[in-house]
């Protein structure tokens, strides 16, 4: 049978940048050109990216764990 | 001849007839004035959870609008003052430089705020019409309020903050209740940003750990912002978008006085 999953993955994106520069539009351009190019490591699946948006991981800060506890806090 | 004394006769009567409307109604507005002015904030019926309200948020004040220098939004270390990109007009009002003399807001005033209806989740270039216009007035408050720390913690890399990793650059989310021990879902977030923290280096997660786990009494000054970013948030760990935000003074209450935290000690150990 055919079956379809949407899965949510939510990724950390570092690097250099300017300041001023649109890091989030970077990032989102980053993480698309990454998927696409391991698409090879699944042949037998299609999988497609519907959405990249940046995501304020503080809301569910439950479930953050990069949103810790400043070092030594 | 009569007739022409009558009609000079009633000719002064509508000159002085005018003139006393005119001066009543200039008297009738001023007085309007003064009294508008006076108002402080005027809450509106609460939202439900997860929902926007249809109640118009209104406030007048006699700060008026921020003027030149107060309010300013301030770049930090490089970032401008309007971030990296996302709401770079949400991110200029979360980097607003310090403001004049606060206005006293009930804790539960703040909760109690509504906000247009189309304005969450939206940036707000894409607003409805009117709606800025409607916020604004608010968010040209420098509050101050009363509660108690139900929470702190480091906010991760964020727009308004040019995405910077290192902890100096981030924010520190304080949820704010009403009441020691009210869960998150009754609180008002406010929001201690880069510039003000490098001020205040006494401003930590860990002091504000210890004060919510005392219980201690705290009084919170900055801008009144509406974030609309996180309206289905509502109802699971905060309970209104609108923020103080950000924080320009955090003060402690120490007997009958009220001290900056910078200078606070630890209540226990002034008690030893």
């Amino acid at each position: 049978m055919r079956k379809a999953v949407q899965l949510r993955v939510t990724l950390y994106v570092r690097g250099e940048d300017e300041p001023a520069n649109d890091f989030a539009r970077r990032a989102a351009r980053a993480v698309r050109r990454v998927i696409a190019a391991g698409r090879s490591a699944a042949p037998d699946l299609e999988v497609r990216v519907r959405r990249v948006i940046e995501y304020d991981a503080l809301e569910d800060d439950d479930e953050n764990d990069d949103a810790r506890e400043e070092p030594g806090a | 001849m009569r007739g022409a004394g009558r009609a000079r006769g009633g000719a002064a009567g509508l000159v002085v007839a005018v003139l006393v409307v005119l001066v009543l109604g200039v008297a009738a507005a001023f007085l309007v004035a003064r009294l508008l002015r006076r108002e402080v904030v005027v809450t509106t019926a609460r939202p439900s959870a997860g929902a926007t309200s249809s109640a118009s948020p209104r406030a007048t004040t006699s700060a008026g609008p921020a003027s030149a220098g107060v309010g300013e939004p301030i770049g930090f270390e490089g970032c401008p003052s309007d971030g990296d990109g996302g709401d770079r007009a949400l991110n200029r009002l979360k980097n607003r430089g310090p403001g004049g003399t606060p206005r006293d807001v009930p804790f539960d005033s703040l909760l109690a705020l509504g906000w247009p209806d189309g304005v969450a989740e939206r940036s707000r270039s894409r607003w409805p019409v009117g709606a800025a216009a409607r916020v604004a007035p608010l968010e040209r408050l420098l509050v101050r309020t009363e509660g108690y720390v139900a929470r702190a913690r480091l906010s991760g890399p964020e727009s308004t903050n040019c995405h910077g990793e290192d902890a100096r650059r981030r924010d520190y989310h304080v949820w704010i209740v009403g009441a020691p021990g009210t869960d998150r879902r009754q609180s008002v977030i406010a929001e201690m940003t880069p510039r003000y923290r490098a001020e205040h280096p006494s401003w930590t997660v860990a002091r504000l750990g210890t004060l919510s786990r005392a219980g201690e009494l705290v009084r919170v000054t900055g801008w009144l912002l509406l974030d609309q970013e996180h309206p289905e948030q509502i109802g699971r760990t905060r309970g209104t978008i609108w923020e103080i935000h950000p924080v320009t003074a955090f003060e402690v209450r120490r007997g009958s006085r009220w001290v900056p935290l910078d200078s606070a000690r630890d209540a226990r150990r002034e008690r030893r």
